[in-house]
């Protein structure tokens, strides 16, 4: 009889215990399931931020192009806000509010710095602050990025005469950086002064010739007769990146 | 008389143990089926999205879009997606009205679950913006 009694509590013991599993095994996935769910997913949301940090990169880079080509200074700013517009109206899944700030610090003016030197640096640079807020009635993301695109060039020139009187040969090494690191660049063009301090290209001097080094450094070399001589002869670059950004340097030619 | 009724107890038992085990498989398989569902979805958005970053690498989608070179944009799109997804792209200017004038798609998007991504575009030169809303599904 106690035997009997036995066994029957060990039935129910058994059958809670497989009741239990079965049950924390289902609520388990359903757990799983529900996180899970695609509008749950943040996949959505980090698409979303990625597609607004590279469309705001590509229009930055854009206006700085536009603006080194001669466009107007204020056009960065109102880019800026008809992207911001258009963000904001084409969040759907909640509130979003998209903002920027221009960089003010030293060198920057309305988030612009283009300075075209004459000691063999130019620099073409736009850098802005950006805050991306996306809210729904659960939860709410904050994203803060900034944007630095910047062009520069370093240039150095020597100029050396060579036996026949008259003659020099003018060698331009130029480095191209973009946002620091070595960047190629799609045209350059290479000016020098004559005696009457004109300036004159040397592409289309007879004996010209341009190095690409394939690492952001290219090195032109070209002759000119001048039986004169001009004393501190200078030396001007105009360099478009593979981004269409324009940077001018002008420099001193080195006599050795 | 006692071991048949001792019998028909574990027939009873073997015949409750495997109601239990069914109705556990039956309540998990809807579980288990929008799981697998939310996954496929997650996998095509995923997908999608890579290939319209990649269609998009140095602001190439937006002179695309500029241009209105549909045809381009529809075979670039075909070798980044994968065999067996079906597509429709349709671009949208800063006003909403559709540009597109040809449809661009590939397959037929007549699928349990069709997944929509929407994209920024910026194109570099005019500094047009545009969306695009890619639609995605497995083909049957």
């Amino acid at each position: 009889m106690r035997d009997k009694r036995g066994s029957g509590q060990m039935i129910i013991l058994a059958a809670l215990t497989i009741a239990f599993i079965l049950l924390s095994t289902i609520i388990y996935v359903y757990q799983i399931s529900q996180n899970l769910r695609p509008e749950d997913q943040p996949l959505h949301l980090r698409g979303f931020i990625w597609n607004v940090k590279f469309a705001s990169r590509i229009l930055v880079m854009g206006s700085l192009a536009n603006i080194s080509n001669g466009g107007d200074n204020g056009s960065l700013r109102y880019n800026l806000q008809r992207l911001r517009s258009f963000i904001e109206s084409n969040y759907h899944r909640g509130k979003c509010i998209f903002s920027f700030k221009l960089c003010e610090v030293s060198l920057y003016s309305s988030g612009l710095r283009i300075f075209w030197g004459t000691d063999g640096f130019g620099v073409s640079s736009a850098k802005a602050d950006f805050s991306l807020n996306l809210a729904d009635e659960r939860e709410e993301i904050i994203t803060k990025y900034s944007i630095n695109i910047t062009t520069h060039i370093l240039i150095s020139a020597t100029s050396r005469r060579v036996r026949i009187p008259g003659f020099y040969v003018i060698r331009v090494t130029i480095r191209v950086f973009n946002e620091g690191s070595p960047a190629l660049c799609k045209n350059l063009t290479i000016y020098y002064t004559d005696y009457t301090g004109n300036w004159r290209e040397a592409g289309s001097l007879n004996f010209y010739t341009l190095r690409d080094y394939g690492n952001g450094t290219y090195s032109a070399r070209f002759l000119i007769f001048e039986p004169e001589g001009v004393l501190n002869r200078k030396v001007k670059v105009l360099c478009f990146d593979r981004r269409e950004i324009r940077v001018i340097a002008t420099t001193t030619c080195e006599r050795i | 008389m006692h071991r048949c009724r001792q019998g028909q107890i574990r027939v009873l038992e073997a015949f409750l143990a495997v109601i239990v085990v069914f109705s556990a498989l039956l309540l998990s398989k809807p579980i288990y089926a929008s799981y697998d569902d939310s996954a496929d979805q997650e996998i095509l958005y995923s997908i999608g999205m890579n290939a319209l970053m990649h269609l998009d690498q140095d602001g190439d989608l937006g002179r695309l879009i500029s241009q209105r070179d549909w045809t381009e944009i529809s075979s670039r799109l075909s070798i980044l997606l994968p065999i067996g997804a079906s597509y429709n792209l349709t671009v949208y200017d800063e006003e909403s009205n559709i540009l597109n004038d040809s449809p661009i798609l590939g397959g037929d998007l007549n699928a349990k679950s069709v997944v929509s991504i929407e994209y920024i575009v910026v194109d570099r030169e005019s500094l047009s913006l545009y969306t695009v809303r890619l639609q995605l599904a497995w083909v049957k």
